[in-house]
């Protein structure tokens, strides 16, 4: 499928002039036709019968073509030819074609054509590009209302792409965003009726019917009713929830490469570059790395030099699609690319806001330059034109876009019909901070948070489009808006409004929570009531929404923070936390460094009769480190207490425990459901498994339900005491915290070394060398190798007293020490080699051992689905929903759930039949 | 008895079928015994009568399938009809408020739907931003008696 882009031009070869057919290839479809020139002034693209698909454009006569129609616009993919207007001086033809990036549309190519000759430029389709293509299921997008009236019937390119314009190495073409439309598109746009519904009368009009009727004169704005200045208020409960919807048309797509083309709208001088296209194309580049490749990517042509970052330009005043020409006031779109660069008084409208400014307080306005004169921005107008430069820093070299990007718009509303906020908060901004509504969405998404797809056009239109919102002018008829459109994990309504100043009044409020999943794109079918409540209100309690619907509302909506609920504080214990390394210190202190028989056997008479070893309760290794910051640093070792035979040795960097729970908060993190936007059946079991690897423990599953467009938070608790690790994972979603799994294991590594061991041993030690055993002497003395030792390094502590270094004590009974430090060195050093895997006792999990990664992670098995293009048409989707046959719309699929058929002056045999068929399936 | 005949391009299953009337309407009689859900009707021959497909009965006030075109001796024909209760009484259905449980240009939703198919799955790791330490700091906690 594509086009085939053919021209005739006049070539001079040898003093005769000639027409040379041309032939460019191979597109996907055609962008956009206009004159360069005067855009929209004396021509157009044509709008009557398409030629015969491979017809040559000469069989058609100039009186044919005299047809064309300026209002009108090519709305479908057939085949078409263009040619400037007859009897128009105009020999120069924009030409636009597009490339598909899925479903969308990445622009890439812009010829100029100049000197070209009847008949011009023709487009040839491989083939006829079914309109039904467009209907395909896509589990991205929603399905659409059809829109039928004018034109090409079904065409889902029912967008009008007023002007492009084409400026240096960028390429402007209208947004549209147009409230008070029942239905949209988003999906493609290039071209096409515009159909509205005139809300008033219920009269669908196309876009040619609409200016017919309204009359737009030359010099007029076009400014009717059906695009009304100013906000409708609608109770989206009271009236039937009409869904507003973002209408957008174009869109501003840099032109990529360093094509120096340029278009002066001012002085309509066109400079034809060169290169103007470099081999890549838009889609190639969603990541933005250094400035280097930025810059590469978005060339700074002639004199806007003063922004050197892509950026994202939101402008709010339309095109005067009449008068044309000169009097130009800012094309409506949006540009990716470099920012243009402004000068005189529109400069201090002009802002920028950053996503790593953060608050929208944070406007930036940038420095005016002079290259572009200021006739493009200017007039009475306060154009309020936003920026969002996404990457203000040169040192911030990428801005970081795993981070959902909150972008706030300034937009003024009396130059714009609706807005397209791209993150939480949908705003407008009313004229002398008058609220007369407020807008809001579910929707908390920037762009894209995934894969760095800011840029990209298919994450824009998704988010632009997703943006299903209502106007109400209370907060009580906001909460009980049902919305159920939001992409994030944060569900919650929000309301406010800014003014120039950024946002002034924002608020968050509790929706209804009402899934509106099933009424996806239908719009006539959302009055139905769902059979339940997302959130259902239990019996007793509250449903933790902060909203007291039962009178017994607990305080606040989650289980609360997990802190340690447990101290040492007026006990008997105390635990010391020691790195691996102090433990040997301690083991030398110990005595392990005795150089002799008689050193090592009077510190040991010394423990002995003081009873030290008799004070160790427990020694458990764990494979990290217990104490954080905030721990008590003591750096010594307090045996036994104060003024009672204590016994404090010095071992630095030694942590006393003031708590025998320890906690780690790990973090959390946003699932977001299949689609990016709202959950579905896909998103649960069987389809969705999600688990959840916690070291140390496992991997254990979750119930998806639980974690699919959650925040999942992770907390750990060490207990000290019995080395016990559990974590708790908690879900939040629909505003409503809870636990969703609780798993222990053993992380303390009991280093076999008890208060009885070495007490039993000290005892027996004692008993020993009180009764004077030669056989335990010599035993010790074979063992040590050292007899001959002098006596004189005896030191006897008294009580109370503390030994103050390690010479103090390092005497110690070579038969006694080396048993238990070795004992305990064996035992840290085996630990010490587990380390991160060491052996634990695992709850509910499905492995143990398992550390191999320090972070907990979670693992979500999605499915792959696989939906047949006409699965809609021939089988149909769940709906679920009461409905007049009717309103299903001519032509659609549907099947019905035992259709009470009363009413139908049938026999009761073709009563059967039509039961049969209603219930299998039919098509309106 | 008059019977208009047309041409039906849609489906049996279309409610509301796009159909094209071919000829004048013709006047014909019962064939034998008759019936409304299937009539046979007896007719001058028209070669209309073997392209159409599809018929009207204003007396019946009935849609019809064509079943059969049998030739007779004399010019005639017996024209086997068969009702088409969808086209007849689209007004009607289309009037009824019933439970949809499919349709066309809805999507996936919450509702389960075991038509699609599943090929295969995507893992996604996605890691919790903090963690144990993995350095070589590691603890040896040592509990005694004591120590206040």
């Amino acid at each position: 499928m594509g086009f085939k882009i053919r021209y005739r031009q006049s070539v001079t070869e040898g003093g005769v002039t000639v027409q040379d057919e041309k032939t460019i290839d191979t597109f996907d479809s055609v962008w956009d036709v206009s004159p360069l020139n005067s855009p929209w002034a004396n021509s157009g693209c044509y709008a009557g019968a398409m030629p015969t698909n491979g017809s040559d454009i000469g069989t058609y006569s100039v009186a044919t073509w005299s047809g064309w129609n300026k209002d009108s616009v090519y709305s479908d993919m057939r085949d078409m030819s263009i040619k400037p207007y007859a009897g128009s001086s105009q020999q120069n033809l924009r030409f636009m074609a597009k490339y598909n990036s899925g479903s969308y549309i990445v622009s890439r190519q812009y010829f100029n054509w100049t000197n070209l000759r009847e008949p011009t430029v023709r487009v040839v389709s491989d083939a006829i590009e079914s309109l039904s293509n467009y209907s395909e299921y896509d589990p991205y997008r929603r399905q659409e209302k059809n829109v039928s009236a004018g034109g090409t019937s079904n065409s889902p390119l029912n967008v009008v792409p007023l002007v492009s314009l084409q400026i240096n190495n960028l390429i402007f073409v209208p947004l549209f965003i147009i409230k008070e439309i029942e239905y949209y598109n988003y999906d493609d746009v290039s071209g096409g009726y515009l159909s509205v519904l005139n809300p008033s009368t219920g009269t669908l009009y196309d876009w040619a019917d609409i200016k017919q009727e309204d009359k737009i004169s030359a010099g007029e704005y076009y400014d009717s009713d059906l695009f009304e200045r100013g906000w409708k208020e609608i109770d989206p409960v009271n009236e039937g929830g009409r869904r507003f919807r973002f209408c957008c048309g174009a869109f501003l797509i840099p032109y990529y490469g360093k094509c120096s083309n340029s278009y002066n709208p001012l002085t309509d001088a066109y400079t034809a570059g060169t290169n103007p296209d470099d081999g890549k194309e838009y889609g190639d580049r969603q990541v933005f790395g250094s400035v280097a490749s930025q810059t590469d990517e978005f060339p700074i042509i002639g004199n806007t030099t003063n922004l050197t970052r892509p950026c994202l330009m939101i402008m709010t005043e339309s095109y005067n699609t009449v008068t044309g020409g000169l009097t130009y006031s800012t094309p409506t779109g949006i540009m990716f690319g470099n920012i243009l660069q402004t000068s005189g008084n529109v400069s201090s409208n002009i802002l920028a806001l950053s996503p790593s400014w953060g608050l929208s307080s944070n406007f930036q306005t940038f420095t005016a330059t002079t290259s572009w004169t200021s006739q493009f921005f200017t007039g009475n107008r306060d154009y309020s034109n936003m920026y969002a430069d996404l990457d203000p820093s040169a040192s911030n070299t990428s801005p970081d876009l795993s981070i959902p990007t909150k972008i706030d718009f300034d937009i003024n509303i009396s130059h714009l019909y609706d807005i397209a906020d791209l993150s939480s908060v949908v705003h407008h901004y009313i004229p002398n901070d008058n609220p007369i509504a407020f807008y809001f969405t579910k929707s908390n998404r920037a762009i894209t948070a995934t894969n760095c797809a800011f840029f990209s056009i298919n994450s824009l239109w998704h988010t632009i489009a997703s943006l299903g919102c209502y106007v109400a002018d209370s907060t009580t008829t906001a909460q009980k808006a049902p919305t159920g459109y939001y992409t994030g994990n944060n569900n919650h309504l929000y309301l406010g409004h800014m003014d120039s100043s950024g946002i002034t009044d924002g608020v968050m409020v509790q929706g209804g929570d009402i899934p509106s999943s099933v009424q996806a794109g239908i719009d006539d079918i959302i009055n139905d009531t769902p059979y339940e409540p997302i959130v259902p209100t239990p019996s007793g309690g509250d449903d933790g929404d902060n909203i007291n619907e039962d009178g017994n509302a607990r305080t606040g909506n989650s289980i609360g923070a997990r802190t340690a609920v447990a101290s040492f504080a007026e006990t008997l214990t105390t635990y010391y936390d020691m790195s691996v390394a102090n433990a040997s210190s301690l083991r030398n202190a110990l005595g392990a460094s005795a150089t002799s028989f008689w050193e090592a056997l009077g510190t040991a008479m010394d423990y002995s009769q003081y009873n030290l070893l008799n004070y160790i309760i427990s020694m458990k290794y764990y494979p990290f480190q217990i104490a954080g910051s905030g721990a008590n640093l003591v750096n010594a070792i307090q045996f036994g207490f104060d003024g009672n035979g204590s016994l404090e040795i010095a071992n630095s960097s030694t942590y006393k425990l003031t708590s025998n729970l320890l906690f780690r908060d790990l973090g959390s993190l946003n699932v977001l459901p299949k689609n990016g936007r709202e959950r579905t059946f896909l998103d649960f079991e069987p389809y969705t498994i999600s688990k959840i690897f916690l070291p140390y423990l496992g991997v254990v599953q979750l119930p998806s339900i639980d974690v699919i467009n959650a925040n999942i938070s992770v907390y750990a608790y060490i207990d000290v005491v019995t080395g016990m690790l559990t974590y708790y994972v908690d879900s939040r979603l629909n505003g409503v915290t809870k636990n969703c799994y609780v798993g222990t294991c053993k992380i303390g590594c009991d280093l076999s070394v008890s208060g009885n061991d070495i007490l039993t041993q000290a005892e027996k030690t004692s008993s020993a060398l009180i009764s004077g055993s030669k056989t335990v002497i010599t035993g010790l003395a074979n063992r040590t190798g050292n007899l001959v030792e002098s006596p004189a390094r005896y030191k006897k502590l008294k009580a109370g007293e503390k030994a103050q270094n390690l010479s103090e004590i390092s005497a110690i009974g070579s038969l006694v020490v080396p048993t238990l430090l070795d004992l305990a060195s064996t035992c840290v050093n085996v630990a010490s080699s587990r380390r991160e895997v060491p052996s634990v006792v695992t709850q509910g999990s499905e492995s143990g051992n398992l550390a191999y990664f320090n972070k907990p992670a979670l693992i979500i098995e999605r499915p792959s689905i696989v939906v047949p293009s006409s699965y809609g048409h021939e089988i149909g989707y769940p709906v679920n929903q009461t409905k007049t046959i009717r309103s299903l719309g001519r032509g659609n699929f549907f099947s019905c759930a035992n259709p009470d058929l009363s009413g139908i002056e049938a026999t009761e045999e073709e009563k059967a039949v039509i039961y049969e068929a209603l219930t299998s399936g039919v098509i309106l | 008895m008059d019977l208009s005949i047309f041409i039906n391009s849609s489906d049996s299953k279309v409610i509301n079928k796009t159909i094209r009337q071919i000829g004048d309407v013709y006047s014909c009689s019962v064939y034998g015994e008759c019936t409304i859900k299937q009539p046979d009707l007896l007719l001058t021959y028209a070669s209309q009568l073997a392209l159409c497909n599809y018929a009207y009965i204003a007396d019946f006030g009935r849609y019809y399938f064509k079943k059969d075109l049998t030739l007779l001796s004399g010019g005639r024909c017996i024209l086997s009809l068969e009702v088409d209760p969808l086209m007849s009484f689209a007004g009607d259905i289309g009037n009824l408020n019933c439970i949809i449980n499919r349709y066309e240009k809805a999507g996936i939703s919450m509702l389960p739907d075991s038509g699609i198919a599943i090929n295969g799955n995507s893992v996604e790791i996605i890691h919790f931003p903090n963690g144990f330490e993995l350095s070589n700091t590691h603890s040896v906690v040592l509990g005694v008696l004591g120590g206040a």
